[in-house]
């Protein structure tokens, strides 16, 4: 029953990588633009997914809600502020574009490589969410902090950048 | 990990695929006939007693219809949108705990996977709205996006605030600690906000600006026909329980309640809520774009905010 499971996990996370790759190499080899877009929800999924089979649904959870959710939504609805998205296509690819496209399918294989000794390692173990809440809050408080600053930066930053512009533009607000 | 056990996983899906079909049939009859007595006509009584069986006789017809799509129309996205919006449910409903012991996946972070899962009909929608080259498929592909960022945020800080109350992300804690005192009277303002986001969330009127009838024909389902409508149709249907089936577990205290059986409590609080929103759409005149996203940034963002440093700093004490 153990080695069946095992089989299975692995089956799992063989397909959610070559899910992973695959969004990739659409992301950056389509011609439309929504084509590109769809294969970074594709990727961006599939990362979830490898989180997942790595012992963390929490953290695969928030990608789906944070990359999936909110990052690609906005993303959509700037390009969707363009003009019609995807008409014109993009450039082809050079020859060097194999080159990313190679490096990781290697990793990937071998990922998958020292996978196949699940029976010997067992399973990831699965990580326990207030852990990560102990940590955040205790060990790594300072780096947390730093980034909430930097956030809040980033939003007053996006403020005055359009207070300016529709100052610009109407003369006062 | 260890504790996943496929067949049970196969089981509990087919039960799920089993009962939004059926949550879809009820649903619709349900509205059709609340419709028509709001505006004092029967609404459908030929099918079944009193139209019951309609529901069915419309997806008979609807499965027999061929779909057409758009020459110009960008096929692969064009058929991966439906299937998009509606798959994330099967998974959605996974966590939702009917009682404190039928539930088909009990998960630490069950509050989660249904939010996160939820904001894939967006996706859905957008991609059906870009993929069938009809500019009021865009449009209202465009409108959902705009809506949906705008009352994701007070969405997610209302859930905050109870998942702060219940110390926890599972869904079967969060009822289990409502068992005295319902959180909807602890929260009203967070249940308020809540319900308005949900109506929102499952593009139901008065904020339905991604379909629209009077402005975009029929938004980002203009092009489809057939099977592939209907499961907007499904999947819309679905979203709407398990957002109420999320308002009753966070807010209306789960499967508690006197007398009858836990499951029975819960299924009837999911429909009155499914019933409230139905009752909205045959009352409230669609609002505007402008104001609903007005009314999403100005006053619920900082009110469920404000709701949340309050609930905070009262528990923090």
């Amino acid at each position: 029953m153990d080695n069946f499971i095992f089989k299975v996990y692995y089956l799992s996370f063989a397909i959610v990588l070559a899910q992973t790759v695959a969004g990739g190499v659409l992301a950056v080899a389509a011609k439309n633009l929504i084509h590109c877009f769809l294969g970074m929800v594709v990727a961006l999924i599939g990362v979830a997914g490898l989180y997942y089979h790595l012992g963390s649904p929490f953290i695969a959870l928030m990608q789906v809600m944070i990359y999936v959710g909110a990052v690609c939504v906005a993303i959509a609805f700037g390009l969707s502020l363009t003009r019609k998205a995807g008409e014109e296509g993009l450039k082809p690819l050079s020859p060097m574009a194999v080159v990313p496209v190679v490096l990781p399918a290697g990793m990937l294989a071998a990922t998958l490589k020292g996978l196949s000794h699940l029976e010997k390692t067992g399973m990831p173990r699965k990580l326990d969410e207030s852990i990560i809440g102990w940590q955040l809050l205790g060990n790594y408080l300072f780096p947390f902090e730093i980034i909430s600053v930097l956030l809040t930066l980033a939003v007053i930053g996006a403020l005055s950048v359009a207070l300016i512009r529709r100052r610009e533009k109407n003369g006062n607000i | 990990m260890k504790d996943i056990n496929l067949l049970h996983i196969v089981i509990s899906l087919l039960g799920i695929m089993g009962m939004v079909s059926l949550n879809a049939v009820l649903v619709v009859w349900l509205e059709r006939k609340t419709a028509g007595r709001m505006q004092f006509r029967h609404g459908p009584m030929e099918v079944g007693f009193h139209g019951i069986l309609q529901t069915l006789a419309d997806g008979i017809k609807l499965v027999s219809k061929q779909l057409v799509a758009p020459s110009h129309a960008d096929t692969a996205l064009f058929i991966m949108a439906p299937v998009v919006s509606l798959v994330p449910i099967f998974v959605a409903m996974m966590p939702i705990p009917f009682s404190a012991t039928i539930l088909a996946h009990e998960t630490d972070t069950g509050l989660l996977l249904v939010i996160a899962l939820g904001l894939l009909n967006t996706l859905g929608i957008l991609l059906a709205g870009w993929g069938s080259d009809n500019k009021y498929g865009l449009l209202g592909g465009t409108r959902a996006v705009g809506q949906i960022l705008a009352y994701k945020i007070p969405l997610l800080l209302t859930v905050l605030t109870i998942v702060i109350l219940a110390g926890s992300f599972s869904l079967r804690e969060i009822a289990m600690s409502q068992n005295g005192l319902w959180n909807a009277f602890m929260q009203p303002v967070a249940f308020l906000i809540y319900i308005v986001c949900i109506v929102l969330e499952t593009n139901r009127s008065p904020f339905d600006m991604a379909e629209a009838e009077s402005e975009l024909v029929a938004g980002f389902h203009t092009e489809y026909s057939g099977m592939a409508f209907s499961m907007f149709f499904l999947a819309e249907y679905s979203y709407m329980f398990v957002a109420a089936a999320l308002a009753t577990v966070m807010f209306l205290g789960g499967w508690h309640g006197p007398i009858l059986p836990a499951p029975i409590w819960f299924i009837l609080k999911v429909y009155f809520l499914l019933f409230l929103m139905i009752w909205f759409r045959w009352t409230f005149p669609r609002v505007r774009i402008d104001q609903m996203l007005m009314m999403g940034w100005k006053v619920l963002l900082p009110i469920s905010l404000i709701n949340f440093l309050i609930t905070a700093v009262v528990l923090a004490l």
